[in-house]
Protein backbone atom coordinates (compact mmCIF):
# COMPACT_ATOMS: atom_id res chain seq x y z
CA UNK A 1 0.00 0.00 0.00
CA UNK A 2 1.41 3.35 -0.68
CA UNK A 3 1.82 5.97 1.70
CA UNK A 4 -0.98 8.12 0.50
CA UNK A 5 -3.47 5.93 0.78
CA UNK A 6 -2.30 4.94 4.09
CA UNK A 7 -2.47 8.44 5.44
CA UNK A 8 -5.61 8.74 4.22
CA UNK A 9 -7.22 6.04 5.58
CA UNK A 10 -6.05 6.60 9.56
CA UNK A 11 -7.07 9.81 8.61
CA UNK A 12 -10.90 8.26 8.14
CA UNK A 13 -10.34 5.50 10.65
CA UNK A 14 -9.94 8.52 13.21
CA UNK A 15 -12.61 10.54 12.26
CA UNK A 16 -14.81 7.45 12.63
CA UNK A 17 -13.30 7.01 16.03
CA UNK A 18 -14.72 10.12 16.69
CA UNK A 19 -18.13 9.68 15.42
CA UNK A 20 -18.63 5.84 16.68
CA UNK A 21 -18.18 7.66 20.05
CA UNK A 22 -20.69 9.78 19.28
CA UNK A 23 -23.19 7.31 18.24
CA UNK A 24 -22.48 5.20 21.24
CA UNK A 25 -23.11 8.37 24.07
CA UNK A 26 -26.64 9.00 21.71
CA UNK A 27 -27.10 5.38 22.64
CA UNK A 28 -26.48 5.26 26.30
CA UNK A 29 -28.58 8.62 27.06
CA UNK A 30 -31.20 7.63 25.35
CA UNK A 31 -31.00 4.04 26.67
CA UNK A 32 -30.58 5.53 30.23
CA UNK A 33 -34.05 7.46 29.86
CA UNK A 34 -35.95 4.36 28.95
CA UNK A 35 -35.08 1.64 30.15
CA UNK A 36 -37.28 2.05 33.29
CA UNK A 37 -40.68 2.95 31.60
CA UNK A 38 -42.14 -0.71 30.10
CA UNK A 39 -44.10 1.97 27.47
CA UNK A 40 -40.55 3.98 26.70
CA UNK A 41 -38.80 0.73 26.46
CA UNK A 42 -40.41 -0.34 23.39
CA UNK A 43 -39.61 2.88 21.88
CA UNK A 44 -35.91 2.76 22.56
CA UNK A 45 -34.93 1.60 18.85
CA UNK A 46 -36.99 4.33 17.43
CA UNK A 47 -36.28 7.22 19.72
CA UNK A 48 -32.23 6.07 18.72
CA UNK A 49 -32.93 5.65 15.08
CA UNK A 50 -34.39 9.29 15.05
CA UNK A 51 -31.21 10.97 16.92
CA UNK A 52 -28.48 9.61 15.84
CA UNK A 53 -29.17 9.56 11.99
CA UNK A 54 -27.08 13.14 11.57
CA UNK A 55 -24.27 11.05 13.39
CA UNK A 56 -24.56 8.25 11.21
CA UNK A 57 -24.62 10.48 8.04
CA UNK A 58 -21.81 12.01 9.15
CA UNK A 59 -19.81 9.23 10.18
CA UNK A 60 -20.32 8.06 6.52
CA UNK A 61 -19.53 11.40 5.06
CA UNK A 62 -16.12 11.35 6.90
CA UNK A 63 -15.24 8.00 7.20
CA UNK A 64 -16.32 6.39 3.51
CA UNK A 65 -14.56 2.62 3.84
CA UNK A 66 -15.30 -0.42 5.44
CA UNK A 67 -15.36 -1.48 8.83
CA UNK A 68 -16.71 1.65 10.88
CA UNK A 69 -20.01 0.88 10.24
CA UNK A 70 -19.53 -2.25 11.19
CA UNK A 71 -18.10 -1.00 14.91
CA UNK A 72 -20.41 1.51 15.27
CA UNK A 73 -23.58 -1.49 14.85
CA UNK A 74 -21.43 -3.98 17.31
CA UNK A 75 -20.52 -1.58 20.59
CA UNK A 76 -23.64 -1.13 21.80
CA UNK A 77 -24.87 -4.62 21.14
CA UNK A 78 -21.59 -5.50 22.99
CA UNK A 79 -22.18 -3.12 25.82
CA UNK A 80 -25.75 -4.32 26.05
CA UNK A 81 -24.39 -8.41 26.17
CA UNK A 82 -22.02 -7.14 29.05
CA UNK A 83 -25.25 -5.69 30.61
CA UNK A 84 -26.66 -8.96 31.03
CA UNK A 85 -29.00 -9.25 27.69
CA UNK A 86 -29.66 -12.01 26.19
CA UNK A 87 -26.93 -13.26 23.16
CA UNK A 88 -29.20 -12.78 20.32
CA UNK A 89 -28.58 -8.87 20.66
CA UNK A 90 -25.35 -9.44 19.60
CA UNK A 91 -26.46 -11.56 16.10
CA UNK A 92 -28.97 -8.91 15.10
CA UNK A 93 -25.69 -6.52 16.01
CA UNK A 94 -23.34 -8.20 13.24
CA UNK A 95 -26.26 -9.02 10.78
CA UNK A 96 -27.43 -5.18 10.95
CA UNK A 97 -23.42 -4.04 10.48
CA UNK A 98 -23.14 -6.43 7.39
CA UNK A 99 -26.14 -5.25 5.32
CA UNK A 100 -25.53 -1.85 6.39
CA UNK A 101 -21.93 -1.71 4.90
CA UNK A 102 -22.72 -4.16 2.27
CA UNK A 103 -25.29 -1.57 1.15
CA UNK A 104 -23.46 1.58 1.62
CA UNK A 105 -20.39 0.13 0.12
CA UNK A 106 -22.24 -0.73 -2.86
CA UNK A 107 -22.96 3.45 -3.59
CA UNK A 108 -19.17 3.84 -2.56
CA UNK A 109 -20.41 5.54 0.75
CA UNK A 110 -21.87 8.61 -1.23
CA UNK A 111 -24.56 7.73 -2.50
CA UNK A 112 -27.51 9.35 -0.47
CA UNK A 113 -30.35 7.29 -1.19
CA UNK A 114 -28.53 3.78 -0.15
CA UNK A 115 -27.04 5.41 2.34
CA UNK A 116 -30.60 6.02 3.78
CA UNK A 117 -31.30 2.18 2.74
CA UNK A 118 -28.51 1.37 4.90
CA UNK A 119 -29.17 3.56 7.84
CA UNK A 120 -32.67 1.51 8.19
CA UNK A 121 -30.79 -1.69 8.36
CA UNK A 122 -28.00 -0.59 10.65
CA UNK A 123 -30.51 1.07 13.13
CA UNK A 124 -32.15 -2.52 13.18
CA UNK A 125 -28.85 -3.40 15.23
CA UNK A 126 -30.71 -3.09 18.96
CA UNK A 127 -33.74 -5.68 17.98
CA UNK A 128 -31.97 -8.50 19.58
CA UNK A 129 -32.40 -7.06 22.89
CA UNK A 130 -36.41 -6.99 22.09
CA UNK A 131 -36.65 -10.07 20.20
CA UNK A 132 -36.56 -12.75 22.80
CA UNK A 133 -39.90 -11.10 23.96
CA UNK A 134 -41.45 -12.66 21.71
CA UNK A 135 -38.95 -15.74 20.35
CA UNK A 136 -38.27 -17.32 23.61
CA UNK A 137 -41.07 -15.62 25.80
CA UNK A 138 -40.89 -17.63 29.22
CA UNK A 139 -37.34 -17.51 29.33
CA UNK A 140 -36.90 -13.94 28.96
CA UNK A 141 -39.45 -12.99 31.41
CA UNK A 142 -37.80 -15.42 33.99
CA UNK A 143 -34.43 -14.12 33.30
CA UNK A 144 -35.61 -10.53 33.62
CA UNK A 145 -37.32 -11.10 36.95
CA UNK A 146 -34.57 -12.99 38.34
CA UNK A 147 -31.85 -10.06 36.91
CA UNK A 148 -33.80 -7.96 39.44
CA UNK A 149 -36.30 -6.23 37.61
CA UNK A 150 -39.29 -5.91 39.42
CA UNK A 151 -42.69 -7.98 39.08
CA UNK A 152 -44.63 -5.27 37.91
CA UNK A 153 -42.34 -4.50 35.22
CA UNK A 154 -42.34 -7.66 34.09
CA UNK A 155 -46.13 -8.06 34.37
CA UNK A 156 -46.95 -4.29 32.48
CA UNK A 157 -44.67 -5.59 29.93
CA UNK A 158 -45.73 -8.80 29.33
CA UNK A 159 -49.42 -7.67 29.27
CA UNK A 160 -47.90 -4.70 26.48
CA UNK A 161 -46.31 -7.27 23.91
CA UNK A 162 -48.81 -9.48 21.65
CA UNK A 163 -46.86 -10.53 18.39
CA UNK A 164 -48.28 -7.44 16.70
CA UNK A 165 -45.97 -5.12 18.92
CA UNK A 166 -42.94 -6.46 17.43
CA UNK A 167 -43.92 -5.31 13.88
CA UNK A 168 -45.10 -2.26 15.20
CA UNK A 169 -41.54 -1.86 16.51
CA UNK A 170 -39.64 -2.80 13.09
CA UNK A 171 -42.27 -0.64 11.18
CA UNK A 172 -41.57 2.30 14.28
CA UNK A 173 -38.07 1.62 13.50
CA UNK A 174 -37.84 2.35 9.71
CA UNK A 175 -40.18 5.93 9.66
CA UNK A 176 -38.28 6.75 12.46
CA UNK A 177 -35.07 6.32 10.84
CA UNK A 178 -35.95 7.39 7.60
CA UNK A 179 -37.42 10.71 9.12
CA UNK A 180 -34.06 11.36 11.16
CA UNK A 181 -32.25 10.77 7.84
CA UNK A 182 -34.80 13.55 6.37
CA UNK A 183 -34.31 16.03 9.41
CA UNK A 184 -30.16 15.30 9.49
CA UNK A 185 -30.15 16.17 5.61
CA UNK A 186 -31.87 19.24 6.39
CA UNK A 187 -29.48 20.04 8.96
CA UNK A 188 -26.50 19.66 6.70
CA UNK A 189 -27.97 21.91 4.07
CA UNK A 190 -28.74 24.06 6.49
CA UNK A 191 -25.66 23.98 8.61
CA UNK A 192 -22.61 21.96 7.65
CA UNK A 193 -22.48 23.06 3.72
CA UNK A 194 -22.62 26.12 4.81
CA UNK A 195 -19.65 25.68 6.68
CA UNK A 196 -17.96 24.15 4.32
CA UNK A 197 -17.90 20.92 6.64
CA UNK A 198 -19.11 18.08 4.12
CA UNK B 1 6.65 -3.60 48.79
CA UNK B 2 4.93 -0.68 48.51
CA UNK B 3 1.57 -1.05 47.52
CA UNK B 4 1.41 1.93 44.62
CA UNK B 5 3.55 0.11 42.90
CA UNK B 6 1.36 -2.71 41.88
CA UNK B 7 0.12 -1.95 37.98
CA UNK B 8 -2.28 -4.48 36.49
CA UNK B 9 -1.73 -5.43 32.97
CA UNK B 10 -4.68 -4.37 30.89
CA UNK B 11 -5.77 -7.55 29.67
CA UNK B 12 -6.27 -9.24 33.00
CA UNK B 13 -8.38 -6.24 34.00
CA UNK B 14 -10.65 -6.99 30.60
CA UNK B 15 -10.21 -10.24 31.32
CA UNK B 16 -12.18 -9.71 35.10
CA UNK B 17 -14.31 -7.76 33.58
CA UNK B 18 -15.69 -10.87 31.04
CA UNK B 19 -15.27 -13.50 33.59
CA UNK B 20 -16.83 -11.17 36.11
CA UNK B 21 -20.23 -11.03 33.56
CA UNK B 22 -20.42 -14.42 33.12
CA UNK B 23 -20.34 -14.95 36.90
CA UNK B 24 -22.99 -12.80 37.37
CA UNK B 25 -25.26 -14.29 35.01
CA UNK B 26 -24.12 -17.63 36.32
CA UNK B 27 -25.67 -17.18 39.69
CA UNK B 28 -27.92 -14.20 41.54
CA UNK B 29 -26.94 -16.07 45.03
CA UNK B 30 -26.44 -13.49 47.67
CA UNK B 31 -23.12 -14.83 49.03
CA UNK B 32 -21.66 -14.70 45.63
CA UNK B 33 -22.78 -11.19 44.87
CA UNK B 34 -20.88 -10.33 47.95
CA UNK B 35 -17.40 -12.32 46.96
CA UNK B 36 -17.94 -10.65 43.92
CA UNK B 37 -18.25 -7.08 45.11
CA UNK B 38 -15.53 -7.16 47.92
CA UNK B 39 -12.94 -8.87 45.41
CA UNK B 40 -13.39 -6.11 42.74
CA UNK B 41 -13.26 -3.65 46.19
CA UNK B 42 -10.21 -5.50 47.30
CA UNK B 43 -8.30 -4.84 44.17
CA UNK B 44 -9.49 -1.45 43.50
CA UNK B 45 -7.29 -0.82 47.04
CA UNK B 46 -4.96 -2.69 46.17
CA UNK B 47 -3.91 -0.61 42.84
CA UNK B 48 -4.17 2.41 45.09
CA UNK B 49 -8.20 3.90 44.53
CA UNK B 50 -8.71 3.31 48.45
CA UNK B 51 -10.87 6.67 47.92
CA UNK B 52 -12.91 5.19 45.22
CA UNK B 53 -13.46 1.85 46.80
CA UNK B 54 -15.03 3.72 49.53
CA UNK B 55 -17.28 5.41 47.60
CA UNK B 56 -18.52 2.30 46.38
CA UNK B 57 -18.68 0.60 49.56
CA UNK B 58 -21.28 2.85 50.58
CA UNK B 59 -23.34 2.95 47.69
CA UNK B 60 -23.20 -0.52 47.84
CA UNK B 61 -24.80 -0.91 51.43
CA UNK B 62 -27.00 1.87 50.85
CA UNK B 63 -28.92 0.30 48.19
CA UNK B 64 -28.87 -3.02 49.90
CA UNK B 65 -30.68 -1.37 52.78
CA UNK B 66 -32.75 0.50 50.44
CA UNK B 67 -33.63 -2.55 49.14
CA UNK B 68 -33.88 -5.32 52.31
CA UNK B 69 -35.62 -2.48 54.48
CA UNK B 70 -38.09 -1.16 51.84
CA UNK B 71 -39.19 -4.17 50.19
CA UNK B 72 -41.44 -5.38 52.57
CA UNK B 73 -43.27 -2.06 53.56
CA UNK B 74 -43.73 -0.02 50.67
CA UNK B 75 -45.40 -0.55 47.21
CA UNK B 76 -46.53 1.58 44.21
CA UNK B 77 -45.50 3.10 41.23
CA UNK B 78 -42.74 5.56 42.47
CA UNK B 79 -41.07 2.91 44.71
CA UNK B 80 -41.29 0.58 41.99
CA UNK B 81 -39.39 2.68 40.06
CA UNK B 82 -36.80 3.03 42.75
CA UNK B 83 -36.52 -0.57 43.71
CA UNK B 84 -35.91 -0.94 39.80
CA UNK B 85 -33.11 1.21 39.63
CA UNK B 86 -31.83 0.12 42.73
CA UNK B 87 -31.74 -3.47 42.59
CA UNK B 88 -30.26 -3.39 38.88
CA UNK B 89 -27.74 -1.09 40.20
CA UNK B 90 -26.41 -3.61 42.64
CA UNK B 91 -26.57 -6.63 40.26
CA UNK B 92 -23.95 -4.81 38.36
CA UNK B 93 -21.72 -3.07 41.02
CA UNK B 94 -18.82 -5.43 40.41
CA UNK B 95 -18.76 -4.26 36.82
CA UNK B 96 -19.32 -0.66 37.15
CA UNK B 97 -16.45 -0.79 39.86
CA UNK B 98 -14.20 -2.21 36.86
CA UNK B 99 -15.29 -0.47 34.18
CA UNK B 100 -14.47 2.93 36.16
CA UNK B 101 -11.22 1.45 37.40
CA UNK B 102 -10.24 0.53 33.51
CA UNK B 103 -11.65 4.35 32.50
CA UNK B 104 -9.43 6.18 34.76
CA UNK B 105 -6.39 3.83 35.46
CA UNK B 106 -6.16 2.96 31.98
CA UNK B 107 -3.59 5.79 29.85
CA UNK B 108 -4.49 5.31 26.35
CA UNK B 109 -0.88 4.69 25.06
CA UNK B 110 -1.30 1.60 27.22
CA UNK B 111 -4.74 0.23 25.80
CA UNK B 112 -3.42 0.65 22.18
CA UNK B 113 -0.21 -1.22 23.21
CA UNK B 114 -2.60 -3.94 24.18
CA UNK B 115 -4.60 -3.82 20.87
CA UNK B 116 -1.13 -4.16 19.03
CA UNK B 117 -0.08 -6.91 20.79
CA UNK B 118 -3.43 -8.82 20.69
CA UNK B 119 -3.00 -8.63 16.61
CA UNK B 120 -6.38 -6.71 16.00
CA UNK B 121 -6.26 -5.13 12.47
CA UNK B 122 -5.49 -1.57 12.40
CA UNK B 123 -9.16 -0.98 11.00
CA UNK B 124 -10.35 -1.96 14.48
CA UNK B 125 -7.37 -0.15 16.81
CA UNK B 126 -7.63 3.41 15.75
CA UNK B 127 -11.23 3.82 16.02
CA UNK B 128 -11.15 1.89 19.07
CA UNK B 129 -8.61 4.20 20.90
CA UNK B 130 -9.76 7.55 19.27
CA UNK B 131 -13.48 6.25 21.30
CA UNK B 132 -11.57 5.64 24.02
CA UNK B 133 -9.77 8.75 23.97
CA UNK B 134 -13.13 11.13 23.23
CA UNK B 135 -15.43 10.32 26.02
CA UNK B 136 -14.03 12.75 27.97
CA UNK B 137 -14.47 15.01 25.67
CA UNK B 138 -17.58 15.08 24.76
CA UNK B 139 -18.35 15.74 28.18
CA UNK B 140 -16.48 18.75 28.13
CA UNK B 141 -17.86 19.81 25.02
CA UNK B 142 -21.54 19.23 26.24
CA UNK B 143 -20.83 21.44 29.40
CA UNK B 144 -19.31 24.58 27.14
CA UNK B 145 -22.53 23.80 25.27
CA UNK B 146 -25.51 23.76 27.80
CA UNK B 147 -23.33 27.11 29.37
CA UNK B 148 -23.13 28.79 25.72
CA UNK B 149 -27.34 27.95 25.39
CA UNK B 150 -28.33 29.36 28.75
CA UNK B 151 -26.02 32.38 27.82
CA UNK B 152 -28.02 33.11 24.73
CA UNK B 153 -31.31 31.74 26.52
CA UNK B 154 -31.43 29.19 24.06
CA UNK B 155 -33.96 26.06 25.06
CA UNK B 156 -33.03 22.81 24.68
CA UNK B 157 -33.77 21.01 21.04
CA UNK B 158 -32.92 18.41 18.61
CA UNK B 159 -31.08 20.68 16.67
CA UNK B 160 -29.44 23.05 19.14
CA UNK B 161 -27.76 19.89 20.54
CA UNK B 162 -27.12 17.84 17.18
CA UNK B 163 -25.98 21.03 15.48
CA UNK B 164 -22.84 22.28 17.87
CA UNK B 165 -22.05 18.39 18.78
CA UNK B 166 -20.92 17.44 15.09
CA UNK B 167 -19.50 20.81 14.25
CA UNK B 168 -17.21 20.23 17.20
CA UNK B 169 -16.65 16.59 16.17
CA UNK B 170 -15.69 17.41 12.58
CA UNK B 171 -12.86 19.96 14.29
CA UNK B 172 -11.95 17.76 17.07
CA UNK B 173 -11.01 14.87 14.63
CA UNK B 174 -9.41 17.03 12.15
CA UNK B 175 -7.62 17.93 14.90
CA UNK B 176 -6.90 14.31 16.69
CA UNK B 177 -5.96 12.82 12.91
CA UNK B 178 -3.28 15.80 12.23
CA UNK B 179 -1.70 15.05 15.91
CA UNK B 180 -1.86 11.06 15.31
CA UNK B 181 -0.10 11.80 11.85
CA UNK B 182 2.46 13.90 13.00
CA UNK B 183 3.29 10.81 15.50
CA UNK B 184 3.55 8.42 12.12
CA UNK B 185 -0.01 6.69 12.44
CA UNK B 186 0.33 6.10 9.27
CA UNK B 187 3.44 4.16 8.75
CA UNK B 188 2.92 0.91 7.57
CA UNK B 189 5.58 -1.17 9.41
CA UNK B 190 5.28 -2.26 12.78
CA UNK B 191 4.80 0.15 15.23
CA UNK B 192 6.90 0.87 18.53
CA UNK B 193 5.56 1.31 21.56
CA UNK B 194 6.81 3.36 24.93
CA UNK B 195 4.60 0.88 27.08
CA UNK B 196 5.65 -2.44 27.85
CA UNK B 197 2.99 -4.70 28.03
CA UNK B 198 4.15 -7.20 30.56
CA UNK B 199 2.57 -9.53 32.91
CA UNK B 200 4.04 -9.20 36.48
CA UNK B 201 3.40 -11.64 39.30
CA UNK B 202 0.12 -9.88 40.30
CA UNK B 203 -0.94 -10.69 37.04
CA UNK B 204 -0.63 -14.11 37.43
CA UNK B 205 -1.87 -13.70 40.70
CA UNK B 206 -5.18 -12.69 39.53
CA UNK B 207 -5.34 -14.91 36.83
CA UNK B 208 -4.77 -18.07 39.07
CA UNK B 209 -7.27 -16.99 41.70
CA UNK B 210 -10.16 -16.03 38.65
CA UNK B 211 -9.44 -19.54 37.85
CA UNK B 212 -9.93 -21.26 40.98
CA UNK B 213 -12.90 -19.12 41.98
CA UNK B 214 -14.21 -20.21 38.16
CA UNK B 215 -13.53 -23.79 38.53
CA UNK B 216 -15.33 -24.35 41.99
CA UNK B 217 -18.37 -21.56 40.94
CA UNK B 218 -19.36 -24.23 38.30
CA UNK B 219 -18.84 -27.04 40.37
CA UNK B 220 -21.32 -25.78 43.07
CA UNK B 221 -23.44 -25.01 40.05
CA UNK B 222 -23.53 -28.20 38.96
CA UNK B 223 -23.97 -30.06 42.15
CA UNK B 224 -27.02 -27.76 42.73
CA UNK B 225 -25.89 -25.50 45.78
CA UNK B 226 -25.09 -22.05 44.18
Amino acid sequence: MSNKTNTKKSKNLVSAGVFIALYFVVFLVIGCCCMPLPPLYLCMSSLIALVAAPVYLMLLNKAPMHGPVFIAAMLPCLFLLLQGNIWVVAVTGVIAGILAEIIAGTGNFHNHKLNVLSYVFFSQNLLGGFLPIWIMRDYYFADTLERGMSADFCNTLEAMTPIWVLYLMIAGTVLFALIGCVIGKRMFKKHFEKAGMV
Amino acid sequence: MDTREVKFDLRTKLMLLLVVNLFLLLSHTFIFELVLVFGCLLLITIDGQTQSALHFLTAFLIMLGIDQLGTPHMNGFAFTLVSFLVVSLRKFLPCFILGKWILTKTEVSEFVAVMWKLRLPQTAIIPLSVIFRYFPTIKEEWTSIRAAMKMRGIHVSLEHIMVPLLMSAVNISEELSAAALCRGLDNPGVHTSLVEVKFGYHDYAVWVITGVLAVSALFLKGVGIL
